[in-house]
């Protein structure tokens, strides 16, 4: 099998609080190919910022700890071995990050142009007038108008979707094979988050760039990803293509997300389902499935014992123990669709 | 992999959400000044702190009844000794016992730091108060006069003002309570200001809420948390202003004394006996330290967000 | 932002009429003639002559109006103690010794506040972070003419002078060796003020999420500090610097008093205790002007500095 652009292993981070060590991320595995997008999705907490984070060497440690078991490997190098010199070019350059308020991640006492050109100086050597009319070039990529006038001006003067442009443009500055997006579009209005996403599939396409996509929401990646990796409570629970998650949900987990997405195509019309209860506190996880206390499908091995992965297809895997074929045995369906279907 | 012996057919029995573990994060619940209170309980510094200034302020009140010698007897013959058995902070340079001294002059200061801290706390918040509740025009005069008194230099004030109304107990405090409200009053606005336009305010009257009830339960508790904080931070402040007028000789005067004027005295002492000046200032120093130390606890304990 | 400024410089020259017409009534209204005050009785003629060259003969608003009118001709006054003596003398005199200490303690204590306040920050949980804490803590809870005199119990004697200032125009090391003890007795409040307060801006910076992006851009933590961090977190302390100056200068009417400095703070604390009017109102007056100039030029600066400052106030806040 040929080398993956970015493959991440085994990935355990935790944070040491005054509470006790808090187990953000627990062995999280996936890859991500060229000019592919992977969307992760989870509900707050589940991980998947940490996990975004931990690709950029971004996890301030302490508190933060990333496992000494995990692996990163970017075209094959392991980056939680880099130098600081190595992470400096390799951030920015190799991979950038898209941050999710674009009113906190512009520095507000440096002018907009002075923040890209900040970047492409960094990794190409090139003059700053050089850098300067790149930066222009940036600004106009990314849809801003008149962007020699709006390289003078501080981030007060735009508005949240221009600064989430902007936050674009600087991920965008050396051409990063990887670029990863953490909840883009959340601190934006619904018209501006259609944009952004249009914005990214575009630069997505044309730059071949590798895009990880982290977000809540799944209504939001669906016409982006190609695949789609769901965590909850610092494990993946799924992983398949759009089509697979979509269409073949396998994780009671995923189902519930995608019945609280409303839908206008939904023919028979049924209510946004909700997901009753909170996820586990993660300073002493579960020792069976994190998802066992608000599945409506609970058995009494999910609290008992950490679920396997079950694999349905080349690309699509779930976390459940009704996947077990002892299960099936028990209920005696053929499908686990049938178990979703039928609890309507 | 797993293990297939040890997984039987009872364990994939049904269960279903379970309401009580899927819920079971719920904390019992506890008002804010609980809570607030619980949280000062658990601070160690501050509550160290705080039973210190009790302690001061009960010695300050009993001590010179307590203790053999009075503060302003002069024993002539064994002026400026070093602390003995007898006299444990020793003498000074009249022969008064400086331990006894420590605890009239702690008098002065303490009075003047919490009465200095008490007015500045009434009038600042009746100020502050109505200006951000009229609002308007009244609202922008009295900021204007604000702004001006804010611009005049405190020590200056205090000096002029205690030069004019002449050296004393009475006319030291209202000098130093003159401009020192500015502070808290410009905070109580803001607070008053913000509350209005909040949203929970909003909802609180949509929902019919009595007035008495909403200034009972949502305008008092949130702007008393300031309010203490604020004022527990200005009572070193005053001790401080006094001290230091005291120290040049424009404060408090003879008989009566305070740690300022103490350590005035021992400063020009010190060359040779050091606890005359050491004794006040180690009285000046841990007391505005408790008081700090307090606030600091106060401000955890009321407001975890400004934790840093 | 020119009507913020004027507006800033209306309230300053509104601040400052109001402190000058309040000394005024004030001295004028105390007890006590100046030309009773003397040990012996002195003749009739020679009264009436002294009240006429102080111009006490002419009524009060009249004294008042040509008081304001001499003071915008820059003439301050003259001691009733030492005839001949002007306001203006004084001031020239002794004002060098003041301005020296009280810019040399606000260069020190920033340069050692903000360092260890940066630091601190960037140490966090570490040594240095309680050492600062506790540096902080002392700072603000001991009076500076305690540790004045502490330093010229344990510091002076050898090196450096018990007492004195270095006159003006004396070599670099004899300014230093005349100047040093006062003027980090002087800095002592501001070194704790400031880095308890950058300790927790930095802090407070590093929070957000353009320093994660910039870590992100690659720069190196040197760049992310000196070009992120530093500029926004040095701009809230120019607000706290302005009531600091003020501290430094009622600070330096003890510190100038303890170390014999012979600057303008202590001796208007010796006109004020001699009852010199005059010269009580012409020091009142100059030290008020000097604080208010100083508040109103950091409102200024901050507005410079910090783009968003600057909009709210274009916006009319």
């Amino acid at each position: 099998m040929s080398e993956h652009l970015l493959e991440v292993k085994d990935l355990k981070v935790s944070f040491h609080t005054y509470a006790g060590e808090v187990q953000a991320v627990r062995g999280v595995t996936f890859h991500v190919d060229k000019g592919e997008c992977m969307a992760i999705v989870g509900e707050s907490g589940s991980g998947k910022t940490v996990t975004s984070k931990a690709v950029l060497g971004l996890i301030a440690t302490p508190p933060g700890e990333v496992k000494k078991e995990s692996q990163i490997l970017f075209e094959g190098k392991n980056i939680l071995d880099f130098t600081d010199k190595e992470w400096r070019d390799y951030r920015g350059k190799e991979a950038a990050m898209i941050f999710q308020d674009p009113m906190t991640s512009l520095n507000p006492t440096m002018k907009v142009g002075k923040q890209i050109m900040e970047s492409i100086m960094l990794h190409n050597k090139v003059s700053k007038k050089e850098a300067r009319e790149q930066a222009i070039e940036l600004l106009r990529k990314v849809n801003i108008p008149n962007p020699e006038d709006r390289l003078n001006q501080y981030p007060y003067e735009f508005s949240g979707g221009m600064r989430q442009r902007v936050v674009i443009a600087i991920a965008l500055a050396c051409n990063p094979k990887l670029m990863i997006a953490d909840e883009p579009t959340t601190a934006l209005d619904v018209t501006i988050q259609a944009q952004i996403m249009k914005l990214l599939k575009e630069i997505q396409t044309k730059n071949d760039t590798a895009v990880v996509m982290i977000t809540h929401d799944l209504g939001v990646v669906a016409g982006m990803a190609d695949y789609i990796t769901v965590m909850y409570a610092g494990c993946i629970v799924e992983q398949g293509t759009v089509d697979e998650i979509f269409k073949d949900p396998q994780h009671p987990y995923t189902d519930a997300l995608l019945k609280a997405v409303p839908n206008l195509e939904n023919e028979n019309k049924s209510e946004l389902q909700i997901i009753p209860g909170t996820p586990p506190d993660l300073i002493s996880p579960p020792k069976g499935c994190g998802f066992a206390t608000r599945c409506k499908y609970c058995m009494g091995i999910c609290r008992e014992k950490a679920p396997e992965y079950t694999d349905s297809s080349d690309t699509h895997k779930a976390a459940c123990w009704l996947l077990h074929p002892m299960a099936k045995e028990v209920y005696g369906f053929e499908n686990i669709k049938e178990v979703f279907e039928n609890e309507k | 992999m797993q293990n297939k012996n040890e997984l039987n057919i009872e364990m994939f029995e049904r269960l279903g959400v379970d309401e009580q573990q899927s819920e079971n994060i719920v904390r019992p619940s506890m008002s804010y000044w609980q809570d607030a209170i619980r949280r000062l309980k658990q601070n160690k510094v501050a509550m160290i702190s705080l039973f210190f200034l009790i302690f001061m302020v009960i010695m300050c009140i009993v001590g010179p009844y307590i203790y053999p010698h009075p503060y302003d007897f002069q024993n002539i013959e064994i002026t400026n000794q070093p602390p003995t058995k007898e006299h444990i902070f020793g003498l000074d340079d009249l022969g008064r016992d400086i331990f006894a001294r420590i605890w009239m002059g702690g008098r002065v200061s303490l009075a003047i730091g919490v009465v200095g801290a008490v007015i500045s706390l009434v009038v600042g918040t009746i100020y502050g108060g109505i200006s951000g509740y009229c609002g308007g025009r009244v609202d922008d005069i009295m900021m204007r006069i604000l702004e001006i008194l804010v611009g005049i230099p405190y020590m200056i004030v205090v000096i002029i003002v205690s030069v004019y109304l002449g050296q004393g107990l009475h006319s030291l405090m209202i000098a130093l309570c003159l401009t020192s409200w500015t502070g808290l009053a410009r905070l109580v606005r803001g607070q008053v200001l913000e509350l209005k336009q909040s949203e929970y305010i909003m909802a609180a009257q949509a929902l019919g809420t009595p007035t008495m009830k909403i200034i009972t339960k949502h305008l008092i508790p949130n702007t008393l948390s300031v309010i203490i904080i604020n004022t527990t931070f200005s009572i070193p402040g005053f001790i401080f202003s006094e001290a230091f007028l005291s120290f040049l000789g424009l404060g408090i005067k003879p008989p009566l004394t305070s740690w300022g004027a103490m350590a005035a005295l021992g400063q020009q002492q010190m060359t040779y006996y050091p606890h005359e000046l050491i004794f006040p200032a180690i009285a000046i120093s841990i007391t505005i330290l408790a008081f700090n130390l307090l606030g600091d606890g106060l401000r955890d304990a009321f407001d975890p967000k400004l934790r840093q | 932002m020119v009507k913020y400024i004027a507006k800033k410089i209306g309230y300053m020259i509104v601040t400052l009429w109001i402190i000058l017409t309040v000394t005024f009534f004030l001295m004028n209204t105390m007890p006590g003639d100046p030309t009773q005050s003397s040990m012996k009785v002195l003749p009739e003629a020679v009264v009436e002559n002294l009240k006429a060259r102080w111009g006490l003969d002419k009524p009060v608003t009249e004294q008042y109006v040509i008081y304001l009118k001499n003071l915008l001709r820059g003439e301050m006054g003259e001691s009733y103690k030492t005839p001949g003596l002007t306001a203006n003398q004084v001031i020239e005199e002794r004002f060098p010794a003041s301005l020296r200490l009280g810019l040399q303690a606000v260069v020190v204590s920033l340069i050692i506040g903000l360092i260890l306040g940066i630091l601190a920050a960037f140490n966090r949980g570490k040594w240095l972070d309680f050492l600062t804490i506790f540096i902080a803590i002392l700072g603000v809870s001991i009076p500076s003419f305690v540790f004045a005199a502490l330093l010229q119990k344990y510091a002076a004697g050898g090196f450096f002078p018990i007492v004195g200032w270095a006159a003006e125009g004396s070599s670099l090391i004899e300014i230093f060796r005349g100047t040093a003890l006062p003027t980090l007795a002087a800095s002592i409040g501001g070194i704790a003020t400031y880095s308890r307060f950058m300790r927790s801006s930095v802090l407070d910076v590093l929070s957000n999420d353009y320093i994660l992006l910039a870590k992100a851009k690659g720069l190196s933590k040197f760049q992310i500090v000196t070009r992120h961090v530093l500029r926004n977190a040095i701009t809230p302390i120019i607000s706290i610097v302005a009531p600091q100056i003020a501290g430094i200068v009622t600070g330096s009417f003890v510190i100038e008093r303890i170390f014999s400095v012979p600057g303008l703070g202590r001796y208007y604390v010796e006109s004020v205790s001699g009852r010199d009017y005059p010269l009580i109102m012409a020091t009142t007056i100059f030290f008020s002007a000097i604080f208010i100039v100083c508040m109103v030029a950091m409102d200024i600066l901050y507005a410079v500095v910090d783009p968003r400052i600057r909009k709210s106030i274009i916006d009319g806040k």
